[in-house]
């Protein structure tokens, strides 16, 4: 799932600095789940900037909407004429969501309010965790399941690293070395062997290093 | 600033509060308060609860919007919450709506959640006057006259208009 | 049992404090109708005068009001206060019992409870026993604010009215016109199938011994007065303050033992139970009020036999710095010039030492209420030594009279929770003689049909009530009803002198008919006391009870803003503006009736197992009992004598006869419970008996699982012969097995396993057991030498007598340090070698046994179980209950209840009430032939639901649980009504009916909002 955290509170006022109706749309997936951008979210940030403009004697108003998704054009299509009565909209949507918020609402600005962080796991209520850094050439076959570009600071594709102390990471002493739990799992699976196999340098061009990336099924489109 | 909001807004001024309170303990310990005739300031307002752990922020927040000058929280001494520990996430949330009225330029000190029993009649009592004190001192929420604020349309997909804050009169 | 048709339906309870009160209401969740007598004014008993209560400092009255407010409100209780048990006649199932009812002078239907009369009343300087007199009351007056009846009450003997015929203040002030100075003493007679007495007991204050100086030194109080400073509803608000200056005391002693332990004339034999704990209590309570007190607890053994009550001791000497001095105070002197008190005492190594303190607080005995000896005479009980009603270990709770049960205090010194697990335990067992009659006495009452409102646009009825003077004096309640008929949806508004009198009841109850009203609002008291009532009016005028709103203009407005009438009133607007947005966003809401299973899953065959399924189907339900071992028993089977006689294997035997042959109790042995679904009434079990299963659906659970002895490591045990635990002991001795003989030397060391940093709670019946073990040693072979090395000597209660008899006889009880165990070595015998702290010097025992008094540890496998019926346990394995005090036999998950040995280390006869309280428990839900889910719960929006997990990650009760259908469904028969998960939810689609977020944010802005 995408992970998002709220920006700054003064960074959304001053995108809407010059704007008097502004619309906050929140998207009811990803950033639902991870309490980031859902209904009750839309809520507080609508509430919230209400009270900062009050307080900065600012005269704006702000209407409340969730999409079921900010990605999908079919969603944005029914509001755009509500949409189109305000003057800005500011979503709390992931980096995709606003992008086809602006592509597919008649012109007009839209500002994210949020910070799209990376794709994680929600092990606890509160606790968010990145797990794949999106690298388009999944390896986790060869690394007993745990990826070191997602897991290690320096994405090293041979570890664990010089700096590594006890298994510990030199970047952040208190999280464990991607490269010392890869040891681990493998000696746990029997398949400590497969770590001899020298990896070559990764291919990156299927990762962003490739340029903007485009999937496209053929059986699906006509 | 502070100071000189209050004495803008002259020595009458009279800030109102809106006291979150949990049924279990604190709206208790108010109808105690009055068995026995306490008496305290009378600005604040109760809105019960049946655990402070069903507010959530927008609540919060959202009596600021309606014009409170001062705004509390008050549930059970910790271990004692009726639900187990519905007044621990109260005060975590207590906590995160002062981080945004700070982030919104609202001195976080018009927020503040408490704790007591249902016996602490007198401690309710202190916390209505203590709490009336402190919003004197900061003055009214707004410079000069109360900010209009105007309620929003709140809309969820598929496109129904919400009950929950009725469309602005002049709308 | 009685089976005649003229069985009666219905039980008497003699005593209203919290045992009382929770036998009551337990019947009448059964089906039957209760009458409460108790000879106070109000019920609420002791309970009602704590502060806190240990181990957990929880408040006392927030815990006890809410029952309070159930038997008040239960239309199948008749609380009869002022009133005590005069005769009994008829047989068990059919008792006549005539009782006397004193005159109260004030008409307890008339009377709002408002107060007025009390402020009026002239006489205003008679001691307040409620407070121990620490302040004063007035003639007429009630016993404490939130007493039940809310009614007042005249002191006969000091009313100048009743007295010298003059004043009659009270009479003339109360518009109610409830005062009856012509009221008489009357005889109530009632028919009952059975009598449940918890009649409490009494602080004694004979036993504050003349050396101590209470009632001569100003600064000597009694525990109990000391309960009353600390109380913050108390005379002085919780501030503890020293009678003679009312400064706040900075050296507070505690003496403990007074009166109790005590073989003199003055005191009494037994050992309190309480004390050690509640002086504990009070230690790091005045040391949490005030800081820089310094609190000292004088001691003979500290006893925290309790659960969770080691670690508390622990914690007020370790974290709250209490001191504890292990020495009994011989006398306390008063110095006259500033009243101070100097104790003098003997020091660890025999020295006397003189200390100063300027507050000191006796931990007095608990005696028999002064009426028990004539009660129990009405009512042809047996009573003991003491004064208690007598009970036995194998048969706790029953008198010598069939039918009739002792609870709580009754029958002997004990803590809350042991008195609560008494007085459901009656219920269980009571009802059994009367099963055949269920449902028979319970009064119904019939409701016109209800209106359908669904749809209609709110019309909104508001009645302000006047509350005699209690409002009208503060607030203009006119013109307030006169302002609220410019609000939006209001209809209708009108001003009542009493709302909550039956005719401002009715004057509600027309106008919903005439004005066709579909929301009620009421301007008046508190809805936590009031709401029912005013509910149950929308409820008999044909709407739906939940289209109501109390306004709160009295207890939160007009008594705390009298001297400023202005803005009281303006508050009270506010305050109905509020009650009205809420209402008019109201909606009718139903209880859902859910089926339920009327069975009974026992886990656990041992004594606790046995006696709780024996107790569910004495009532007539079935039940499934399964026992892991191949044989039903449990603990049982290893003890062979009980202190006071009883015979536990006549009884193990008996309890597997009964169980063998009862029609209703499946027996599983070798099974254990392999998977469990559903809810209270709806359980479905899969059990594993030796490889095969069985499915079984079942209402209720009672977790009776049992727990393990400890097996030593320490003391040469497993490698030398002579060594041996006291359960091995106790077989040898049943079989003689064991070479003892009156030229033989046996050493007992106490706590081997326990209060130790692994396992820091107190095993609780070993120090019995040895007591119990050296006795019979000593009753056999006289001339045999048994030493008891202990640390604190724990037979508590009423067991403290036989700590006495081994001593009588001859044993040696020598007190070991905490920290310098016996060494033990081996040779031709056994070489003990102990420090003993009395002679200061090393003592030498050559023993022929070494005797170890092992406790009783938790079962790991309930881990396990734990986790399958997701119920916690506490660090030290042991299965933890809702509530420590109150819900002592309840989890926090409907149906689900414990007892035995997996609760924590007990008494046999404990774990035998313990267990019959659970199946009272369990028998509240399983005599309901269908459930009733509350109406004030969550619910899910189906399709706003992103399966997101925060609800189910975040309600304390692991209630709402992901389905097939892709959203989150909260089984409203499971659900608490918190709203935590309403809160959490980030897609909003959860509401808390009743409290919805629209409700909360349109009373926000109602309070704050003219418009």
């Amino acid at each position: 799932m995408i992970v998002a955290e709220q920006k700054p509170i003064g960074q959304v006022l001053d995108m809407i600095e010059p704007f008097e109706k502004i619309l906050v749309a929140g998207c009811a997936t990803c950033v639902t789940v991870c309490s980031t951008g859902g209904e009750k979210e839309v809520g507080i940030l609508a509430s919230a900037l209400r009270l900062a403009c009050a307080a900065r004697g600012l005269k704006k108003s702000f209407d409340e909407i969730t999409l079921t998704r900010q990605c999908d054009p079919e969603f944005i299509e029914p509001i755009k004429e509500f949409a189109s009565q305000h003057d800005a909209v500011v979503s709390m949507a992931c980096g995709v969501g606003v992008h086809f918020m602006a592509e597919h609402l008649p012109p007009m600005p839209v500002f994210p309010a949020v910070n799209t962080v990376f794709i994680g796991a929600n092990p606890e209520l509160g606790v968010w965790v990145e797990r794949c850094a999106m690298c388009g050439d999944c390896i986790l076959d060869k690394t007993g399941g745990i990826c070191p570009i997602a897991g290690c600071a320096k994405t090293m594709l041979n570890g664990p690293c010089g700096g590594s102390n006890e298994g510990m990471c030199e970047v952040d002493p208190e999280t464990p070395g991607a490269w010392a739990r890869i040891v681990e799992r493998m000696k746990q699976l029997g398949t400590l062997d497969k770590l001899d196999e020298i990896q070559p340098p990764k291919d990156w061009s299927t990762s962003r290093d490739g340029g903007p990336r485009k999937m496209i099924r053929e059986d699906l489109k006509l | 600033m502070t100071d000189e909001k209050a004495e803008q807004a002259g020595p009458a001024f009279e800030p109102k509060i809106i006291a979150y309170c949990c049924h279990y303990c604190a709206y208790t310990a108010a109808d105690l308060a009055g068995s026995t005739r306490l008496q305290y300031a009378p600005n604040i307002r109760v809105i019960r609860v049946p655990c402070t752990g069903k507010i959530d922020v927008l609540h919060l927040l959202r009596a600021f919007e309606e014009g409170a000058d001062g705004c509390y929280v008050a549930g059970c001494l910790d271990g004692d919450c009726h639900f187990i520990n519905g007044n621990l996430r109260a005060r975590k949330r207590t906590d995160y709506a002062k981080r945004i009225l700070d982030a919104a330029g609202i001195d976080p000190e018009r927020l503040e959640m408490f704790n007591m029993s249902a016996a602490m009649a007198t401690t309710f009592a202190a916390t209505a006057d203590e709490f009336t004190e402190r919003s004197r001192k900061l003055g009214p929420l707004f410079d000069g006259e109360k900010k209009d604020i105007r309620p929003g349309i709140v809309m969820r997909q598929p496109m129904t208009l919400s009950a929950s804050n009725p469309p602005a009169k002049d709308e | 049992m009685a089976e005649t048709s003229n069985t009666e339906g219905s039980v008497l309870v003699v005593g209203g404090g919290i045992a009382g009160m929770q036998a009551a209401l337990d019947l009448v969740e059964s089906g039957f109708y209760v009458y409460v007598a108790d000879s106070a004014p109000a019920i609420g008993g002791h309970m009602a005068q704590l502060d806190k209560t240990f181990p957990t400092n929880d408040c006392a009255m927030c815990t006890e009001a809410p029952r309070l407010v159930d038997v008040a409100n239960d239309l199948n209780i008749e609380v009869l206060t002022l009133t005590d048990v005069l005769a009994i006649e008829g047989e068990p199932g059919n008792f006549t019992v005539h009782l006397r009812k004193r005159a109260r002078y004030v008409d307890e239907i008339r009377c709002t409870g408002c107060g007025d009369c009390i402020a009026k009343c002239p006489v205003k300087n008679l001691p307040d026993a409620f407070n121990l007199g620490i302040d004063n009351r007035t003639a007429i007056y009630k016993l404490y604010p939130q007493g039940v009846p809310n009614v007042a009450v005249i002191d006969a003997e000091h009313c100048l009215k009743l007295t010298k015929d003059k004043c009659g203040i009270c009479e003339r002030v109360c518009q109610a016109k409830a005062i009856n100075y012509e009221a008489q003493d009357e005889v109530v007679t009632v028919h009952v199938g059975g009598v449940i007495v918890a009649g409490g007991y009494e602080m004694s204050e004979s036993g504050t011994r003349s050396e101590y100086g209470h009632g001569r030194y100003a600064n000597v109080i009694t525990g109990l007065a000391f309960e009353r400073y600390l109380s913050a509803s108390g005379p002085t608000n919780g501030h503890v303050v020293r009678p003679s200056d009312q400064q706040t005391p900075k050296r507070i002693a505690f003496i403990q033992c007074v009166g109790s332990r005590d073989i003199t004339s003055r005191g009494n034999g037994y050992c309190s139970q309480v004390c050690c704990m509640y002086s504990t209590k009070h230690a790091i309570i005045a040391k949490e009020h005030e800081k820089g007190v310094e609190a000292t607890i004088f001691y003979i053994d500290l006893r925290a036999h309790g659960k969770g009550c080691e670690n508390y001791y622990i914690s007020a000497e370790k974290d709250y710095g209490v001191e504890f001095i292990r020495s009994m105070v011989p006398a306390v002197r008063e110095n006259p010039a500033d009243k101070s008190l100097t104790l003098a005492y003997l020091g660890g190594d025999g020295e006397r030492i003189e200390r100063e303190f300027d507050l000191v607080v006796l931990a007095t005995a608990m005696e028999p209420s002064p009426g028990m000896a004539e009660l129990a005479r009405n009512l042809d009980l047996k009573l003991d030594d003491y004064g208690f009603i007598r009970t036995q270990e194998t048969d706790p709770i029953a008198t010598s009279r069939e039918a009739i049960y002792a609870v709580g205090l009754s029958s002997g010194p004990k803590d809350i929770p042991d008195s609560v697990m008494q007085a459901s335990a009656a219920a269980g067992r009571v009802g059994a003689i009367i099963a055949s009659a269920r449902g028979s006495r319970l009064v119904e009452k019939t409701y016109p049909p209800l209106e359908v409102i669904e749809g209609q646009e709110p019309r909104v009825g508001v009645f302000v009530c006047h509350c005699g003077i209690n409002i009208a004096g503060v607030i203009d309640v006119e013109a307030l009803a006169e302002y609220a008929k410019t609000l939006p949806g209001v209809v209708h508004s009108d001003h009542i002198m009493y709302s909550c009198s039956p005719d401002g009841l009715d004057t509600i109850r027309s106008a919903i008919t005439e004005h066709k009203l579909n929301r009620v609002v009421v301007a008046a008291c508190t809805p936590r006391t009031h709401e029912p009532l005013f509910q149950e009016t929308l409820r008999e005028a044909g709407i739906n009870r939940y289209l109501f709103e109390l306004a709160n203009i009295r207890d939160q407005c007009s008594w705390v803003h009298s001297a400023d009438e202005a803005r009281a009133t303006e508050k009270a607007r506010d305050l109905i503006r509020s009650a009205i947005a809420k209402a008019a966003l109201a909606e009718p809401l139903y209880t859902v009736p859910i089926s339920n299973t009327q069975r009974c899953l026992v886990i656990g065959g041992g004594a606790a197992g046995m006696t709780a399924a024996l107790t569910v189907a004495g009532q007539g339900y079935g039940v499934s009992l399964i026992e892991r071992d191949a044989e039903l028993g449990g603990h049982l089977r290893s003890i062979r004598t009980l202190l006071g006689g009883d015979a536990p294997q006549e009884l193990l035997a008996d309890l597997r006869r009964r169980v063998d042959e009862h029609p209703l109790v499946d027996v599983h042995l070798e099974t254990t419970l392999k998977e469990i679904s559903g809810f209270v009434g709806n359980f479905k079990s899969v059990l594993a008996t030796n490889g095969s299963t069985t499915e079984i659906e079942h209402g209720t659970i009672i977790v009776a699982a049992g727990a393990k002895s400890y097996e030593p490591t320490e003391y040469l045990y497993g490698e030398n012969a002579r060594v041996v635990t006291q359960f091995q002991l106790e077989a040898g001795l049943a079989g003689g097995t064991l070479p003892i003989d009156d030229g033989s030397t046996v050493v007992m060391i106490q706590c081997v396993g326990n209060r130790t940093d692994e396992r820091p709670y107190c095993g609780r019946v070993c120090c019995a057991q040895a007591v119990k073990n050296a006795i019979a040693i000593k009753e056999k072979h006289p001339r045999a030498v048994v030493h008891v090395l202990y640390r604190d000597l724990r037979v508590f209660g009423l067991y403290e007598q036989y700590y006495l008899a081994a001593r009588k006889l001859g044993v040696i009880f020598t007190r070991y340090d905490d920290d310098d165990p016996p060494k033990v070595s081996a040779g031709d015998k056994l070489s003990v070698t102990v420090n003993d702290l009395v002679r200061g010097e090393p003592m030498h025992i050559s023993a022929d046994l070494l005797v170890l008094s092992v406790g009783v540890v938790a079962d790991e496998a309930h881990e396990a179980l734990g986790m399958q019926l997701k119920v916690p346990r506490t660090s030290d394995g042991f299965f933890l209950e809702a509530h420590v005090k109150l819900r002592p036999v309840d989890f926090a998950t409907e149906g689900m209840f414990v007892c035995g040995l997996a609760h924590f280390p007990k008494m046999l006869g404990e774990s035998i009430f313990q267990a019959q309280a659970a199946a009272g428990r369990a028998l509240t839900t399983m005599s309901q032939e269908q459930l009733t889910a509350s109406a004030v719960v969550a619910q899910v929006e189906p399709e706003m639901c992103k399966q997101c997990l925060a609800c189910v990650r975040s309600c304390p009760y692991n209630v709402p649980k992901m389905t097939h259908m892709h959203y989150v469904q909260i089984e409203p028969a499971e659900c608490q009504g918190c709203g935590i998960c309403v809160a959490e939810c980030p897609a909003k689609a959860i509401q808390l009916r009743r409290f919805t977020d629209a409700q909360i944010m349109a009373q926000a802005h109602a309070v704050m909002n003219e418009t």
